[in-house]
């Protein structure tokens, strides 16, 4: 062969070998491990090419021909573990992602809570604007919250029955302070509307079961509220509606920080008027809120607020009752590192109660609580690590005025440390184990420890297990442990299964659980309380929320069997926060620039305890009551049937909402309770204060 | 003789430990191949905004991903710059009407400025492309306006109170508020203080590291330029225009824009 030939051939082998370079591909189709959608993944090849795949997850790359035929490629998305794969070239390649494990912070483990927090897409999710959506909820956190699995009221109130346990059992906190008394109106029997206004909450969070251990002193469950912060510019809104009028105003202050505060003031009179049903009752509200937030530096924040709410009540001169809740509070946040923060928090709040019958008796009560709490947070990504210690000091004094004046007053300090630890075991479990240790100075007993354990199993990317068990104490009212300083906390265990299946179109939950009580108080026969009281509360329920781009549905059912020996009922009768089953459906359609929903509510009763007869005392030369069985009958069921809207429009370039809200459309008259004469002659029917009523306002927010 | 043997054991673990990390760590930035990409995607991107080309904007996305596959430790500026690639995908899939599309890249871009975020708490900026992705969202959701509204414009202020002086902050928020309604606090005259700031704020910026953003200053003085043709003050106009081609000569919108008012009122 001579040198041009050979030469010629060379070149024509090499053109012949860069053509089959350039012609050689790997193609194929990316795809999710788990759920096999089609994955837009991205693939590299060891020398540095790459392509994205399309939406259907199908590439196709150049690669350098290979003598093996094969070629080194990585693939990966965000969100997912990259692969790393010898891929023969020529063959159509399936390559399946498995998914990235997710920090600990960003998995909620302890089963049964609700957050309004949208960013935590791994838990149901009730988000701040269904406050106002939801019918019925009267623009108040409490008030939708009754919605949630695991949650009811009694008639029409405010408070929370979670899972059979007493109202009191709940413990409320306002940006990590514990409110004492959350209610607008909290009277003997019933409180209605919360303190906390919805224009200047953040977020919001219901705990049913397995509560974090930087909760104490609560039976049953948490509400945690968070109020806006950092406001970088000026927004607001104005409102005037049938109640009074409502506004908020949020600004930066340059240099320093911001500021957000709002005032209300409502009166009952052409609410009443309106709704024709004067009655001489009438009532006032007042709440202002304010919040300074300061930049001290990149890494420290301090947050100076107060919070006042005023309401009276008054059935012209027979009868009145007056609250005022006062609260200051000075909260320092630290971040000393990138993953480290703590917040100091000192505050104190001031209830008063005048409850006033001309003639008869008059109340006056005062609760003062001074608080301090440290908590301190480590994001370690697979480790999430909390820690804190509060100490809440208590004064107490009641004041009766009758025929005799009777004083009350009692003082004592609780004291409490926690620590707590989410973790991710591995990519698929996630585990919380947590304990919280606490004091009153009230108590002889001490210290009590509560262990709580919690972890919950990401079954799919959609579908999550979890199991949470804890032990709860609450120590109770101050005034009967004064009496009885032997007295150890009431204690409840809880276990609690539920499953969550959570899509973008859907948040759908199912629970089981059981909430044992041990040492609730028991009346004895001197007159001494004691820790002989039981109780169980066992149910299941069911939650879903449908989200459409035209509609929302919600829909819960409840189911609760519960039963109680505590105070004067010295067997286990049923508890009376018993409603044995509830439900709620609203369907809300998304209209182009508002919004209209409709919510039906039926609930079985609660049991109370019935009067069989009456019996003449001569010694006190009057009836006495016989009483049937301790809650061995129940009222009747509660049914109501609520609409509201709202409309936007445009007015001189501002927007403008409208809206209006019928409140128990089918004017249904729920029993909260009944009354019995002096004499026990007759019973007489205690509605709910919603009848039928029609409430209309207007809110101009302002940007 | 046990002391060292203990401690040539640890200096054998150490290197052993070590010597992945610093394998690794060879391909960082600093390798050429990787820089060079780099500066390709840039490029591109802004090839792709001066002539708004989607495939250019999708060839620079899969160059800042395939520099940030190659990258170790996670780098956040690139993170940040493969959602700014995903910005501009989902811009343009809203003027084709290509909804998926749209939202599929503001919800990835969102991810990988989540990640950012997560690893620098001070990234401001990656804030506000983050605010500005949400709000991009509202095309495909219009239902959510209040919900998508509320957010957006919440991490938007967030990044304006971390960093007000930052030029890209302030022009995206510029840029975001032209489009809000008035009735919604939005529109041109909220929008121009905004973007007035911005151009002041690119006049001083002075960035040298090639991975820092420097994007945006032939786009803040476009804008303006916009706003003042609406109402009507052409002069002004034409002078912003004439000063987005000094920043940028390839600028197509502040070509065809001055073209079309030069044409309409000759000099």
């Amino acid at each position: 062969m001579s040198r041009v030939n050979f030469f010629f051939l060379f070149f024509i082998s090499l053109i012949g070998a860069l053509h089959a370079q350039e012609s050689a591909w790997i193609e194929g189709r990316i795809f999710d491990k788990e759920t096999k959608d089609p994955l837009p993944a991205y693939v590299l090849t060891e020398d540095g090419r790459g392509s994205s795949a399309d939406a259907n997850g199908r590439f196709k790359l150049a690669v350098p021909l290979r003598p093996s035929g094969k070629v080194k490629i990585s693939i990966w998305l965000i969100g997912y573990k990259k692969k790393d794969i010898e891929a023969e070239i020529g063959k159509s390649l399936e390559i399946g992602l498995e998914l990235e494990p997710l920090p600990a912070r960003e998995i909620t483990v302890t089963a049964d809570s609700i957050v309004s927090d949208e960013k935590s897409r791994k838990t149901v999710t009730l988000n701040k604007m269904e406050v106002y959506t939801i019918p019925g909820a009267a623009a108040d956190p409490l008030y939708a919250s009754h919605v949630l699995p695991g949650v009811n009221s009694p008639p029409d109130a405010s408070s929370l029955l979670i899972r059979g346990g007493a109202p009191d059992e709940v413990a409320y906190l306002f940006d990590g302070i514990e409110i004492r008394h959350p209610f607008l109106s909290e009277a003997l029997h019933e409180s209605y509307f919360s303190i906390f206004d919805n224009q200047i909450v953040e977020n919001f969070s219901v705990a049913t079961s397995g509560f974090h251990p930087k909760y104490g002193d609560a039976l049953s469950g948490v509400m945690d509220i968070s109020a806006k912060d950092l406001v970088a510019k000026s927004e607001g809104g104005l409102g005037l509606s049938i109640m009074g009028i409502n506004s908020y105003a949020g600004f930066p202050i340059r240099g320093v920080g911001s500021f957000v505060g709002s005032y209300n003031r409502g009166y009952s009179d052409l609410l009443t008027k309106l709704n024709s049903r004067g009655g001489g009752h009438e009532f006032s509200t007042e709440q202002a809120f304010g919040k300074f937030h300061i930049r001290i530096d990149k890494s420290n924040q301090l947050r100076v607020y107060g919070l006042y709410d005023g309401y009276r009540y008054a059935e012209g001169s027979s009868f009145s009752v007056a609250s005022k809740n006062n609260m200051g509070a000075l909260s320092w946040t630290s971040s000393p590192a990138k993953n480290i923060a703590a917040t100091l928090t000192v505050s104190g709040t001031r209830y008063d109660l005048t409850f006033d019958q001309p003639g008869s008796i008059r109340v006056q009560s005062r609760d003062d609580v001074l608080q301090s709490r440290l908590d301190a947070v480590w994001d370690l990504d697979r480790h999430f690590l909390e820690f804190g210690a509060d100490i809440q000091s208590r004064r107490l004094e009641t004041e009766l005025d009758g025929s005799s004046t009777n004083e009350y007053r009692t003082r004592a300090t609780r004291s409490g440390f926690y620590v707590n630890d989410k973790f991710r075991l591995s990519d698929r479990l996630y585990v919380n184990l947590g304990c919280r240790a606490q004091a009153l100075s009230l108590q002889a007993r001490g210290w009590s420890f509560d262990p709580r354990a919690s972890a919950a199993f990401l079954l799919t990317q959609r579908d999550i297990l979890r199991l949470s068990a804890g032990w709860y104490h609450q120590f109770g009212d101050y005034f009967v442990l004064a009496r009885n300083p032997e007295l150890r906390p009431k204690s409840a265990v809880h276990i609690a299964l539920s499953y969550d299946r959570i899509t973008e179109a859907m948040d759908l939950r199912a629970t089981l659980y059981d909430k044992e009580y041990r040492r609730l108080f028991l009346d004895g026969a001197d007159g001494t309380v004691g820790n002989g009281g039981t109780g169980y509360a066992r149910g299941a329920e069911f939650f879903i929320k449908k989200k459409d781009t035209k509609y929302e549905i919600l829909f819960v059912y409840n189911f609760l069997h519960s039963k109680r020996k505590e105070n004067d009922v010295q067997v286990l009768a049923p508890s009376p926060w018993e409603i044995a089953h509830s439900v709620t459906g609203i369907f809300t359609w998304k209209l182009k620039r508002g919004s209209l929903g409709i919510r039906y509510s039926t609930a079985s009763g609660r049991p109370f305890t019935p009067l069989l007869e009456r019996e003449w005392d001569s010694l006190s030369q009057g009836y006495l009551p016989v009483w049937g069985a301790p809650f061995s009958d129940r009222y009747p069921a509660y049914q109501r049937l609520d609409l509201n809207g709202s409309l936007q429009f445009d007015m001189f370039k501002r927007m403008v909402v409208f809206y209006f809200g019928i409140t128990n459309l089918l004017n249904n008259g729920n029993i909260s309770r009944y009354e019995y004469g002096d004499d026990f002659s007759g019973r007489k029917d205690q509605q709910s204060i919603f009848g039928r009523s029609l409430f209309i306002g207007l809110y101009v927010p302002f940007f | 003789m046990m002391m060292r043997k203990w401690a040539l054991t640890l200096f054998l673990s150490a290197t052993v430990l070590w010597l992945p990390a610093a394998a690794s760590g060879a391909q960082s930035l600093n390798d050429p191949a990787v820089l060079k990409s780099f500066q390709e995607a840039k490029a591109k991107w802004q090839a792709g905004v001066n002539t708004w080309n989607r495939d250019l904007f999708k060839e620079a996305r899969d160059l800042f991903l395939g520099c940030l596959m190659r990258t170790k430790p996670e780098n956040v500026y690139l993170e940040y710059y493969v959602a700014l690639a995903d910005l501009q995908l989902a811009s343009h899939a809203i003027s084709n009407k290509d909804m998926a599309e749209c939202e599929r890249a503001s919800l990835e871009g969102r991810q990988y400025l989540e990640k950012a975020m997560a690893l620098d708490h001070g990234f401001a900026e990656a804030e506000a492309v983050y605010g500005y992705l949400i709000g991009l969202q509202l095309a495909v959701h219009p239902e959510q306006a209040m919900i998508l509204g509320l957010k957006s414009m919440q991490h938007m202020e967030r990044a304006l109170a971390a960093e007000p002086d930052n030029p890209r902050i302030q022009f995206l928020k510029g840029f975001y508020q032209r489009y809000v309604p008035e009735a919604f606090g939005g529109g041109p005259d909220s929008a121009l203080p905004f973007l007035e700031k911005a151009i002041a704020l690119f006049e001083k910026e002075n960035i040298i590291d090639p991975l820092k953003p420097s994007w945006g200053k032939d786009m803040a003085l476009t804008n303006a330029a916009l706003i003042y043709k609406e109402k009507k003050n052409e002069a002004k106009a034409i002078e912003l225009l004439k000063k987005a081609l000094a920043a940028n000569p390839d600028c197509g919108q502040a070509k065809a824009e001055l073209a079309a008012l030069e044409k309409k009122e000759p000099r």
